[in-house]
């Protein structure tokens, strides 16, 4: 089995079209959650390899994406956090990567693209 | 109070020109979601006072299904997405992959597909529309409502405090090989927000 994954987007949608890109390539996903207080917890329940992680979500207990990722970050620093943006959130992105994130991919996007940047950031 | 717009010729040959270019990155990056080419008709362009919304896509009662996100930064307003009810059916098809069960049976996953698809193709025209006016326009995230277009209209009026008094209407239609996808993309920007834009295009009579 591949490596273990939380996906986590405010999308049903999403969160499905995500899972069903790394479960053809062989990716265990062990969770979804629709907000950053969900990630948070299920991070620490499920100890996932892989993150993904929308950037924009509404706020639930003030922690949205950027913010999960900075409570993900600093109770495991090596935490291994993909961000998926929306084109025109470039300055978000940025300060996810600061925050800890290491890789992203923007919206729409084509199955590969997040293959490749689930294995750079597993592999990095 | 109304701010009263009017468009000289030049201006709105501006604007119907970046609608053109928007509307050609939103087919690309419609392409890219469903993982299939699709082309855009040329769109209709238009620059029309809100009252008028309801009828520019077939009349009040038309049963729509919008995506509306609100636009924050330096040009504040709303963007609107308006699907006809059996455009949306074919879209949340398309996305999911089912067989609809009916034309007006939208399910969770079906609204959830339908949400980030307009939410997809609005970051893409406001990404280009953001380049060519050099303003910073930052999408909200998505909702998504399903009524009459009258009642839709109300609801972004008053709910969302939408203080527009015109909207720059981008008619798109997405085509590929089986199927078309008729929508309507709408800018609705605030009072204030349509001097902005045309100043930075140095189109501005002011």
């Amino acid at each position: 089995m591949g490596a273990k994954v939380l996906v986590v987007d405010d999308a049903v949608f999403m969160r499905k079209m995500i899972g069903d890109i790394l479960k053809k390539e062989g990716y265990e996903v062990v969770g979804e959650a629709e907000n950053g207080k969900d990630a948070v917890d299920k991070y620490a329940a499920l100890k996932p390899e892989l993150v993904t992680m929308d950037i924009v979500m509404p706020k639930v207990d003030d922690i949205d994406g950027i913010g999960a990722v900075k409570i993900i970050i600093n109770s495991d620093p090596n935490a291994k956090i993909l961000m998926v943006s929306a084109m025109g959130q470039h300055a978000l992105v940025v300060e996810a990567i600061q925050s800890g994130a290491k890789d992203f991919v923007t919206k729409p996007f084509q199955p590969s693209r997040v293959v490749e940047a689930a294995k750079r950031v597993l592999e990095g | 109070m109304k701010e009263r717009i009017v468009l000289n010729e030049r201006q709105k040959d501006t604007l119907k020109e970046i609608g053109n270019i928007c509307a050609g990155n939103a087919a690309t990056a419609f392409s890219q979601l469903l993982d299939r080419t699709i082309n855009m008709n040329v769109p209709r362009v238009h620059f029309l006072p809100v009252e008028q919304v309801p009828d520019a896509v077939g009349g009040a009662s038309q049963l729509m299904v919008g995506v509306v996100l609100q636009v924050l930064g330096d040009a504040p307003g709303v963007i609107l997405l308006l699907f006809p009810q059996a455009d949306a059916r074919v879209l949340a098809d398309i996305l999911t992959g089912h067989k609809s069960r009916g034309k007006g049976i939208f399910t969770e996953m079906d609204q959830s597909a339908i949400k980030e698809a307009g939410s997809i193709v609005s970051a893409s025209y406001l990404t280009t529309f953001a380049h060519f006016t050099r303003l910073s326009l930052i999408p909200s995230t998505p909702g998504i409502v399903i009524d009459m277009a009258g009642a839709l209209m109300d609801y972004i009026l008053i709910e969302l405090a939408a203080a527009s008094a015109y909207a720059l209407l981008l008619d798109s239609e997405f085509v590929d090989a089986k199927k078309s996808v008729r929508g309507h993309f709408f800018l609705l920007p605030n009072p204030g927000s349509f001097q902005a834009i045309l100043k930075t295009l140095g189109e501005s009579d002011g």
